[in-house]
């Protein structure tokens, strides 16, 4: 059974060691936890997890948890 | 670029580092911003168990360390430096243009007019792509005897303010004997490069470029990161079809660590335990890396003949794979040189 929204976000925030809460339309770069060191650690956790590597082109484009749970798990 | 290259063999492995440490507080002294803040908790996301960096001090350079290394190893293996056929040297930090680091190794270490001088500047993925030039030249049997010096001082070439940098990267030399060995299990070779990551690892101003380029080393992470996360474990799998040895079958890889994260979450990639893959205290060593693994993990106590993995890889992007069975490998712990 795919993730949630919500479970997806909490697995985001678990990805990035954020000490901070994270909400679904949360833009991440304003929150300030989505720096490159980040997304490497997401591009890892999303791999582990669903099997699919993403580029840091396709992370550039997504700013927010609900933009990135369209991408990986589909709508 | 696949390549097995016969009776060659690694006789040994020496790696310095300065005695100068900088803690992570001296690091962070004085550094109370935002943005200073921020790097601190990068870096402590990059190696959590964060010690202190050795740099050199204000007269040493890369290749005093890589000279050091050498010197020792030489010693340790009782070779006479009359025996080596060529010298391979890789640094980004020769003391000079010209002569170049080959040269002055040469005469340092009382090499003979008959051992050929080869430079490059490989940098982190310099330690497989060293060995097959080495092993290319060992392997007809002309050359009996070489030695690999790897020279970084990278703390000389990180801005000031690079404290995620500063805090990642320790200066070392090593050094490296190789020998023709006949009839030996041959060493399977895979390398590459791929130049669409040109822009990722950079020292534009300190080449002779007339620009307005930063004189300082400039690192696009998540670029590097990403592509050798995709790259390498591809690469291994490659390796253990060229090669005929599943990597689970080997002994030990040696992988170069730009950092532990990097490290781990290739490990869990590659699907290899952390205790085949050791790791080294000392961080990244650009091409000394991989030495600083071996010497800080290598036992004579191991049993032998060992089948061995090693992978690099770096600025380029630049990548290198081998296999070999090693015997009779002598390595010295890491040397840490007070007075360098």
């Amino acid at each position: 059974m795919k993730d949630t929204l919500e479970e997806f976000t909490l697995f985001i925030k678990e990805a990035f060691m954020s000490e901070l809460p994270i909400q679904p339309n949360d833009d991440l770069t304003a929150l300030g936890v989505y720096d490159s060191i980040s997304k490497l650690m997401l591009i890892a956790a999303v791999d582990r997890r669903f099997e699919v590597v993403l580029t840091p082109q396709q992370l550039k484009r997504c700013k927010t948890p609900r933009e990135l749970y369209r991408l990986v798990v589909g709508e | 670029m696949r390549d097995k290259l016969v009776n060659a063999s690694l006789r040994g492995v020496a790696t310095c580092v300065p005695g100068k440490v900088v803690t992570l507080d001296e690091l962070y002294s004085g550094y109370n911003d935002a943005e200073s803040v921020k790097q601190l908790k990068k870096a402590a996301k990059l190696t959590p168990d964060l010690g202190g960096r050795h740099v050199v001090n204000s007269t040493t350079t890369a290749m005093d360390l890589a000279n050091r290394a050498a010197s020792h190893l030489l010693e340790t293996l009782r070779w006479d430096p009359l025996s080596i056929d060529v010298i391979i040297t890789s640094t980004v930090e020769p003391d000079a243009l010209v002569p170049s680091a080959g040269y002055n190794s040469h005469k340092l270490l009382g090499l003979s007019s008959n051992c050929m001088v080869i430079d490059t500047t490989l940098t982190c993925g310099a330690f497989v792509t060293a060995l097959w030039f080495a092993a290319g030249l060992l392997t007809t049997g002309t050359f009996k005897r070489a030695l690999i010096l790897f020279g970084d001082a990278l703390s000389t070439e990180l801005e000031p303010k690079d404290l995620l940098s500063r805090a990642m990267f320790c200066d070392a030399g090593s050094a490296i004997a190789m020998e023709h060995t006949p009839n030996r299990t041959p060493i399977s070779f895979i390398c590459g490069v791929d130049v669409s990551g040109l822009d990722t690892m950079t020292l534009l101003g300190r080449g002779y470029r007339q620009n307005q380029e930063s004189p300082y080393l400039s690192i696009d992470g998540l670029k590097l990161g990403a592509f050798f996360y995709g790259k390498i474990p591809a690469l291994l799998d490659n390796l253990a079809c060229f090669s005929n040895t599943p990597i689970g079958e080997v002994d030990y890889l040696f992988l170069h660590q730009p950092n532990q994260f990097m490290r781990s979450a290739l490990l869990s990639k590659i699907g290899i335990p952390e205790q085949k893959a050791p790791s080294t205290q000392y961080g990244n060593c650009g091409g000394s890396t991989i030495p600083a693994i071996i010497c800080d993990n290598w036992s004579s106590r191991e049993r032998t003949p060992l089948s061995i993995y090693i992978c690099g890889f770096g600025a380029g992007y630049s990548w290198g794979a081998l296999h070999m069975m090693v015997d009779e490998l002598i390595t010295l712990p890491v040397i840490i040189e007070k007075d360098l």
